[in-house]
């Protein structure tokens, strides 16, 4: 990690465990926000982090956006935060400068079409994320993408398994502040696999958190007079747990920084974000299993911490697509090669 | 809280620019390769094969040039394991000698050691076997009984070693036996020696059959083998130290989750077959799988390439490596329209008859799953 990116993830880390509490997550799911946290996210620059210098930003990679994707999953922090990171990216790669207040970003999923007719913006959008959060939605269109305010359209609330917000968004001729077509090598699949990346790092950075706070209990619960660590079928799950986790953050850091590569070279990083949205959401599965059986009743009670992430993780691996969903698309790219192709073709993709 | 260390490392340029060479020569060398050997991965036994990878340079990648090797880096080595790998190549005779008993006499062995030694292996005529397990020592390893016994010029072993891939066709092994009795410190006074297998006297190897019919373990028995003072690696009471060591390399390389991928290759032929595209999911997951795998062994060669001691990222990348090696036949066994067996008409049943047989061994050699979760416990702070 460069000193820039460890003085971000340092920044961000203090930033998250001074701010986010337990009573923030728990207010949240009450739709009560911590917006005074989200204030001071704004104002670090944070959300910013993509955009380029000349339109306010701080010209960053997507690998120093990794560090604070994986700080609001390991947090759980229950704000729009990668969702803004997103959506100023895309408006500022279709050269439209971000504006002021919460601007989230709603994917075009498969089947799903928003029109961009006459300078009128037509269409339901579904499950965006934070959706009544925001003060402006940055959709994508047939076009390229839309800046609406709030106000012009209709929204209907609707949320996750972890009682974050997914919204649906039905626009109806309505007159976007500003519209762009986005840079050629971006399409409406890759710019929802964005998505996908983001929630990969989100959740690499949950599964860290269970497995920390997994080692602390099984050190601190004492049961036959012996902490849980000490039992060997306990250590065997806790091994297995921090395999899941060590695959996960890789996938997750190799997502990102390929998602550089594709800005400078002639590569699609769609591969590489793929194949972590499906490794880290098949590892949600293990590691929110085992982590639920070492904390026993405990952690199945709401006064746990743990459900934060738990509930997280259930609802984030279905999001941005499917473990399945990915796993079909990887299949398909790869049913088009030659079998002996495999593996010369893997041997060329970035590590 | 940073448990493992999985720094990301892009292969450099000339790790690539040997991975082509080694492709063009395999593609020429291996054209006509039977599939169903070459799913037998790095068990594949070819002393010829193993000669010209000699030739070529290929074997003892990394050692030094006053031994006759290359001086080149783990990046290069691990594509070049990568692609052989890839292929299916019979690298069995040479495997163990280049990954780890090599680098354990380079390591701990005497200048004359390195110099009587490594030439023969870097030629790929001079091959090595694991002298670790005993009939009544597996995961247990301090447990080990074989002894040393110190006499005039040298020592004189008593004991049994056992599950000793290739020893009825290597020249040596490196044993690990007592020379001092078992003690308070379960891993003191243990010494590993170089074993000339072409000293006759006092030696018995019995090739052991496995499952699938094949020979490739045995044991090895000593009744008052003399070993010269000069065949052994390091100080005497060194030996757990050392081999802890062995097994980090034994661990670290691409042939931890690689061992099945003939399987995959089959697999895919097989599901391009299929118009209701019944197993595409499956193959993505196991690509997306592959992906991590990879970019995490390629960071345990980087702690090889930067002399960090590797063991622990290495155990967490077997321990994962061998349950997705594992899963391949399950997962061909779902999609298969027709039966398995090594006589079977097709790649794929030939394949998948082999590597379900041979698979129940992936999480035991080298260390078991209960054992690198073990090491992974350790890791995590809970033992």
């Amino acid at each position: 990690m460069n000193e820039l990116r460890q003085i971000m993830a340092d920044t961000v880390e203090k930033l998250f465990s001074d701010q986010v509490t337990k009573n923030s997550r728990e207010q949240a799911e009450v739709a009560i926000f911590p917006d005074e946290l989200l204030q001071a996210i704004t104002e670090n620059g944070l959300l910013h982090v993509l955009v380029p210098e000349n339109m306010g930003g701080v010209s960053g990679q997507f690998a120093d956006a990794e560090v604070i994707a994986r700080a609001v999953g390991r947090h759980a922090v229950p704000l729009p935060i990668v969702e803004q990171i997103l959506a100023n990216y895309l408006l500022a790669s279709a050269g439209i400068t971000p504006p002021e207040g919460i601007t989230v970003f709603a994917p075009v999923r498969d089947g799903e079409a928003i029109q961009l007719k006459d300078g009128k913006v037509t269409g339901t959008a579904t499950r965006i994320p934070w959706g009544r959060k925001a003060s402006h939605v940055a959709v994508i269109t047939d076009d390229g993408i839309a800046l609406v305010k709030a106000g012009d359209y209709t929204l209907t609330e609707n949320q996750n398994i972890a009682a974050e917000p997914r919204d649906t968004i039905d626009f109806e001729n309505a007159s976007p502040v500003e519209s762009g077509e986005l840079p050629a090598r971006m399409t409406a699949q890759s710019a929802f696999a964005l998505g996908a990346m983001m929630r990969s790092s989100q959740m690499a950075g949950a599964i860290e958190w269970i497995l920390e706070a997994s080692v602390q209990y099984a050190n601190d619960r004492v049961q036959f007079g012996r902490a849980l660590g000490k039992f060997q079928a306990i250590q065997q799950n806790m091994a297995e747990m921090a395999g899941h986790s060590a695959a996960s953050g890789a996938a997750a850091l190799g997502a990102f920084q390929a998602a550089d590569m594709a800005l400078n070279n002639d590569i699609n990083s769609t591969f590489e974000i793929a194949a972590a949205k499906t490794r880290i959401s098949e590892a949600a599965g293990v590691v929110t299993s085992h982590a639920h059986q070492i904390h026993g009743a405990i952690g199945f009670t709401y006064e746990h911490d743990l459900h934060f992430r738990t509930r997280r993780l259930w609802s984030w691996r279905d999001e941005f697509g499917s473990d399945s969903y990915w796993a079909d698309w990887i299949g398909g790219h790869v049913l088009e090669l030659e079998a002996d192709d495999l593996w010369p073709w893997l041997t060329t993709r970035p590590t | 809280m940073q448990y493992f260390n999985f720094d990301p490392y892009s292969l450099p340029p000339e790790a690539e620019t040997l991975r082509r060479e080694v492709r063009e020569y395999l593609n020429d060398e291996l054209a006509d390769y039977p599939a169903v050997l070459r799913s037998r991965s790095w068990a594949g036994l070819d002393p010829d094969f193993s000669r010209k990878m000699g030739e070529k340079g290929w074997i003892g990648l990394t050692w030094p040039k006053k031994y006759g090797g290359a001086e080149r880096t783990f990046f290069e080595r691990y594509a070049l394991l990568e692609e052989l790998l890839a292929y299916g190549a019979p690298v069995g005779s040479h495997w163990i000698a280049d990954r780890q008993s090599g680098p354990t006499i380079l390591r701990f062995g005497t200048e004359e050691q390195c110099n009587r030694i490594l030439p023969g292996i870097i030629k790929g005529e001079s091959f090595f076997c694991i002298g670790m397990s005993e009939p009544d020592s597996g995961s247990d390893l301090a447990s080990i009984r074989t002894k040393a016994d110190k006499v005039d010029g040298g020592y004189l072993l008593n004991g049994t070693k056992v599950w000793t891939t290739g020893a009825h066709h290597c020249d040596w092994m490196i044993a690990l036996v007592r020379t001092s009795p078992p003690s308070e410190n379960r891993h003191a006074g243990m010494s590993q020696f170089l074993i000339n297998l072409k000293q006759t006297k006092g030696l018995t190897i019995d090739p052991i059959k496995n499952l699938a019919g094949e020979k490739h373990f045995n044991m090895v028995v000593f009744e008052d083998f003399f070993v010269p003072e000069e065949d052994r690696i390091g100080a005497e009471g060194d030996g757990w130290q050392q081999v802890t060591a062995e097994l980090a390399f034994e661990r670290s390389g691409p042939e931890r989750y690689m061992s099945s991928i003939q399987l995959l290759i089959e697999l895919i032929r097989e599901a391009k077959l299929d118009p209701n595209n019944k197993a595409q999911e499956q193959i993505g997951r196991l690509i997306a799988h592959l992906a991590t795998l990879r970019r995490m062994s390629i960071s345990v060669a980087g702690k090889l390439e930067s002399h960090s001691n590797p063991a622990l990222e290495a155990s967490v990348v077997k321990d994962l490596g061998a349950i997705y090696e594992q899963d391949m036949p399950e997962i061909a066994h779902r999609f298969a329209r027709t039966e398995a067996s090594m006589t079977a008409a097709t790649d794929f049943e030939q394949v998948r008859a082999y590597i379900t047989q041979a698979a129940v061994s992936f999480s035991l050699r080298g260390g078991t799953r209960e054992i690198l979760r073990g090491i992974i416990a350790r890791g995590l702070g809970l033992r």
